[in-house]
């Protein structure tokens, strides 16, 4: 399966020089802006090596991408850039296009983001690497074309041969995200900058292509820079690490010494916002207060500070420069034992920070953790806010210029059983496709399903009578949407968006009204005194803070969440999540909760349900889930999650499921699972037979030793 | 793709007819051939009249239907598209004005889509620096000069120009001049007509593809695959021109390919000022003269390009945008 990557000059990883690959010295980018020149960055060195992984960190804007665009030399023209970027002892920096475009994808190479958009939809994938082979080689079109195939198979294209031929529209996500390796490992570049190379991906299909890219830079024993937000990726692949904040690097260290012993309470910050799918207990996050700085008139002193917990007078002076930290105890080796990377952090009381306390205290305040006053009383004794029965969907595929003919069915949801008691949050989990957002939007329509029945509060939506009934009911549910720029009228005032369903409940009170506005906005943490501005004016976690409260307007008792929090940085991710928690203690709502982002559903959920292919494929209370996962997909979707811990990362096994998430348009009997469960491959062929010919039911496992369990899975043989 | 463009032509034929037919009977309706007989002197009786243009099928006293199916046999069996009131052969008018108005018209739009694309690719590389802005602002000015102005300028400046030169280097009207005979005259003579009108349709259609594609090319200069395809080592412009503008030239296409139809018969007052006998001068000529065989006539070439334009756009589309599979 594995092509050999064999060119006569490099043969495997180049051994470790002791001189760095890559040089980046006091690189200084900004930007003009109607606002005033925006300082995007604002001295970053670093040294990467031969054979090393570097993780870059960092919040949106905090300018870490634009730091590997500038070592890459795509910044727009008006960009000013100064500073050094020396690639094997070449300066980078004022060369021009032309010059610039020698290095590029031959020296140096990049992965971007969006694998949806960073391939042309007009050429075939195996044209497109042909080209990035001719622009730097002298290779004929047949070779060329040869040795496109032979990099699709190295990243793992099945069927390279012929796929080559196909346009990326004929590609999944992954499987363009691995085309855009082969194209980045095409030339054996030295360094391959990697920009959030797998936010826009399945956990699953992430696991895959992080697993593609290390195979990559073994086979290149490239450098590589990772630039991430998510903490779990750097843990897993970083050998060195580097936060940066507000266009500068607060702190930098070997990936263990910061992870275990991190000195700038930033990074202090941004581990414990992070909530993490493998703590079984449960603690509350601890946001970072406020929000980025903006980068346009910088006042002098350390940009942290507004929301720095441990500052000091002194910190708004001067800003703190990077420098290297004694190790935290003189005895114990300095863990970072390569010189060349040294622990530096960029905080005056980065001495007395040790272990990631400050005077042996924690540096953050910890809230508290809310407890709801539910939780008091079991489960099975409480009212159910909703019940799903046999909820099945399915969407059908037409074909046909002008008679549009039924040739089939996508089986978006099919018979779906679940419920919510009172206080209770349930997590619904799932790979992109799974069913998670037609399953909310069925419960929203509140019209009978397809098949199946919808009982929300005790009323079946099968027997609502007219508008008003409907109406009533209504008034029990609400949803929190997933963009929360996009879900908020940008023509309405605060005050608006909040009256609006108030006032379609038929309240008109103006009094009245505004009193109620005013409650809710101290409820989600915003000042009352703002509701006279538009959400323009208020940054996304505050935005998302008033899509809580206007789905709280009216009372609800159950509110559906869609994916609340993951177009959130984690620091503001954080205080978010926290207000859901004690919202839920506080009114005793219960939410059904969407999120592909496991380790925030481990944090909030009471129960989790897992979904497959538009089926429950697990489902039980959450530390039982996520503690002794029973289904095959289950423990694969798990498995596949980084944790932001190096250690951890280092130790596990991953259960890496082969392929995508198949189409659900053809209702095939037995598991749907099959195509890709590892558990199948172990079975014999009797038991293989009835994988593939019976449906598995939603059982529990038998025999279980837990009392009182009620997790059950789709699986005939767990 | 033979089969495709097969059910395609059919298609649009099918479409021809009707709308044809759809005119002549519109045409019956609103336009009255005896109007052209009542300002004759000395006066001639309505019997007088609706015997001189029954011998043209015009005659309102000859039930509709029967005077239709003449007119069609006519042009299915002899291809006769019928006469004019006064019994000039619209056939004779329509296969002359044709080729003056397609020397006018394709000369301007190859030239038109040439400078608008150009100009685009130029001016979206530079996006915001000096030539972009000076250029835009040029477009946004000629876009907004109606072609009366412009033509009138032009034929200002070149009456300057044959002045100051002594000869007439330039025609200000007409197609060509009477009297030339050999190929090579007859070309240089052509062309010597062409130059003017040619200029003012330029100036007055460049702009409009100019922006259309700057806005479009920008779009994709700054997108993802354009980045990806610098970063894999090619120069900025060789990104932009290879995986840029091709993908930003399915739209433009389109548009021009759908704007034949309107060039040939909406050039009217460019055939004005200039002389011309092209076939926009023709349409209203038709109209305000009660001519309904030639307006359908007209009408029916308005559709046939229309037609080919539509085509024409479908084939760009396959050829610029190899996903489209023809089926």
């Amino acid at each position: 399966m594995t092509g050999s990557l064999t060119n006569p000059d490099v043969a495997g990883p180049a051994p470790d020089t002791g001189a760095p690959v890559l040089s980046v010295r006091d690189l200084r980018v900004s930007f003009p802006s109607e606002a005033g020149r925006v300082d995007a960055v604002r001295g970053v060195d670093f040294d990467l090596y031969p054979g090393r992984t570097l993780g870059i960190v960092g919040e949106s804007g905090s300018g870490k991408s634009v730091t590997s665009m500038a070592v890459m030399g795509l910044l727009p023209d008006y960009a000013a850039v100064s500073g050094s970027v020396t690639l094997g002892g070449r300066e980078l920096l004022g060369l021009d296009d032309e010059a610039m475009s020698g290095v590029r994808g031959r020296d140096m190479a990049m992965i971007f983001q969006d694998p949806l958009s960073s391939l042309t939809p007009i050429f075939t994938v195996g044209g497109q690497i042909v080209e990035a082979l001719q622009v730097h080689q002298d290779v004929a079109q047949d070779a060329a074309w040869k040795r496109a195939v032979e990099l699709l198979d190295l990243v793992g294209i099945p069927r390279a041969a012929a796929r080559a031929r196909s346009f990326p529209h004929e590609f999944s996500g992954g499987m363009r995200q691995r085309v855009v390796i082969a194209m980045a490992i095409a030339n054996d570049p030295r360094v391959i900058v990697a920009d959030e190379p797998t936010t826009a991906l399945d956990v699953t299909v992430q696991a895959q292509v992080l697993d593609v890219l290390r195979l990559a830079r073994a086979e290149t024993g490239a450098a590589l820079i990772m630039i991430t937000h998510d903490l779990g990726v750097v843990a897993g692949t970083a050998d060195d690490v580097m936060v940066m904040y507000a266009g500068r690097p607060v702190e930098t260290a070997p990936v263990d010494e910061l992870f275990a012993r991190p000195r700038m309470p930033y990074t202090i910050g941004l581990l414990g916002a992070v909530p993490r799918v493998d703590a079984r207990q449960r603690t509350p996050l601890v946001p970072i207060v406020g929000n980025p700085p903006l980068l346009i008139n910088q006042p002098p002193g350390c940009p942290f500070d507004p929301r720095c917990p441990v500052s000091l007078p002194e910190c708004g002076e001067h800003e703190p420069a990077l420098l290297t930290v004694a190790a935290d105890r003189p005895d114990t080796p300095f863990t970072g034992g390569d010189p060349a990377a040294p622990h530096r952090a960029a905080c005056i009381r980065a001495p007395e920070i040790r272990d990631g306390l400050i005077d042996g205290g924690p540096v953050y305040p910890t809230p508290e953790l809310p407890v709801s006053p539910a939780a008091a009383i079991p489960r099975e004794r409480r009212a159910a806010v909703l019940e799903l029965s046999g909820l099945s969907k399915t969407f059908p595929l037409l074909k046909g210029s002008l008679f549009k003919r039924r040739v089939g069915s996508v089986h978006a949801v099919t018979e779906v059983d679940l419920d919510i008691r009172e206080g209770e949050t349930v997590g619904l989990v799932g790979e992109s496709g799974c069913g998670k957002t037609t399953t909310l939007l069925e419960i929203m329509n509140l019209r009978p399903p397809e098949r199946g029945t919808i009982t929300v509060a005790g009323v079946d939506v099968a027997t609502l009578r007219g508008r008003g009934e409907e109406r009533e009911l209504r008034r029990r549910l609400q949803m929190v949407f997933q963009d929360p720029m996009g879900a908020l009228d940008p023509r309405l005032t605060v005050f608006d968006i909040l009256a609006e369903p108030l006032r379609a409940l038929g309240g008109s009170d103006g009094v009245v009204i505004g009193a109620r506005v005013s409650e809710l906005m101290e409820l989600v943490g915003l000042d009352p005194e703002h509701t006279d501005r538009f959400p323009t004016a208020f940054s996304g976690g505050q935005r998302q803070r008033i899509g809580i409260a206007r789905a709280l307007a009216t009372s609800p008792s159950l509110v559906v969440l869609d994916e609340p929090v993951s177009a959130l940085d984690v620091s503001i991710q954080a205080g978010v999540i926290n207000l859901l928690d004690e919202l839920k203690a506080k009114l005793g709502l219960s939410y059904l909760f969407v999120a592909h982002d496991l380790s925030v559903v481990r944090h909030i959920a009471d129960r989790v349900a897992v979904m497959y292919l538009g089926r429950i494929v697990e489902i039980g209370a959450v530390d039982e889930v996520f503690d002794d996962p029973r289904h095959p997909y289950t423990q694969a979707l798990l498995s596949a999650i980084p944790v932001p811990d190096p250690a951890v990362e280092r130790s596990r096994r991953r259960v890496i499921l082969s392929g995508d998430l198949p189409s659900p348009t053809d209702d095939a009997t037995g598991c749907r699972f099959v195509s890709r469960c590892p558990l199948h491959q172990t079975l014999d062929e009797t038991q293989r037979a009835r994988c593939t010919d019976e449906v598995p039911a939603l059982t529990g496992s038998g025999g279980s030793d837990q009392h009182g369990s009620d997790q059950l899975n789709a699986c005939h043989f767990r | 793709m033979l089969r495709y463009l097969v059910r395609k032509c059919t298609g649009w034929l099918l479409m021809i007819v009707a709308a044809t037919n759809l005119t002549y009977f519109l045409a019956n309706a609103f336009l009255d051939p005896r109007a052209n007989y009542l300002q004759l002197r000395p006066p001639r009786s309505p019997e007088q009249i609706s015997r001189s243009l029954a011998q043209y099928n015009l005659s309102p006293d000859t039930p509709l239907l029967e005077r239709w199916w003449s007119w069609v046999t006519g042009i299915v069996l002899r291809w006769d598209w019928g006469a004019s009131p006064i019994g000039d052969s619209v056939n004779d008018q329509i296969s002359f004005r044709i080729l003056v108005s397609a020397q006018l018209v394709i000369g301007a739009l190859i030239l038109t889509t040439a400078i608008g694309i150009g100009l685009a690719v130029y001016t979206a590389s530079r996006q915001y620096r000096f030539a972009d802005r000076f250029h835009q602002g040029l477009s946004i000015i000629t876009l907004n000069i109606p072609i009366v102005v412009a033509g009138l300028a032009v034929v200002l400046l070149a009456i300057l120009l044959n002045q100051s030169l002594g000869t007439t280097l330039l025609f200000v009207a007409g197609a060509q001049s009477p009297g030339v005979t050999g190929f090579w005259p007859l070309l240089v003579d052509r062309v010597q007509h062409l130059v003017l009108p040619t200029i003012a349709l330029v100036i007055t259609g460049y702009a409009g593809t100019h922006l259309l594609q700057r806005a479009l090319l920008l779009d994709n200069i700054n997108s993802d695959f354009v980045r990806m395809a610098r970063a894999k080592g090619l120069t900025r412009r060789q990104a932009i021109r290879r995986h840029g503008l091709r993908t930003s030239l399915i739209p433009v296409a389109t548009s021009i390919a759908f704007a034949i139809p309107a060039l040939f018969t909406g050039a009217v007052l460019t055939e004005t000022i200039f002389a011309w006998e092209g076939m926009g001068r023709y349409f209203i000529q038709t109209i305000s003269k009660n001519d309904v065989h030639g307006a359908v006539a007209v009408a029916a070439f308005g559709a046939l390009m229309t037609a080919i334009g539509a085509i024409l756009a479908d084939v760009a589309v396959v050829a610029l945008d190899p996903r489209v599979r023809v089926s």
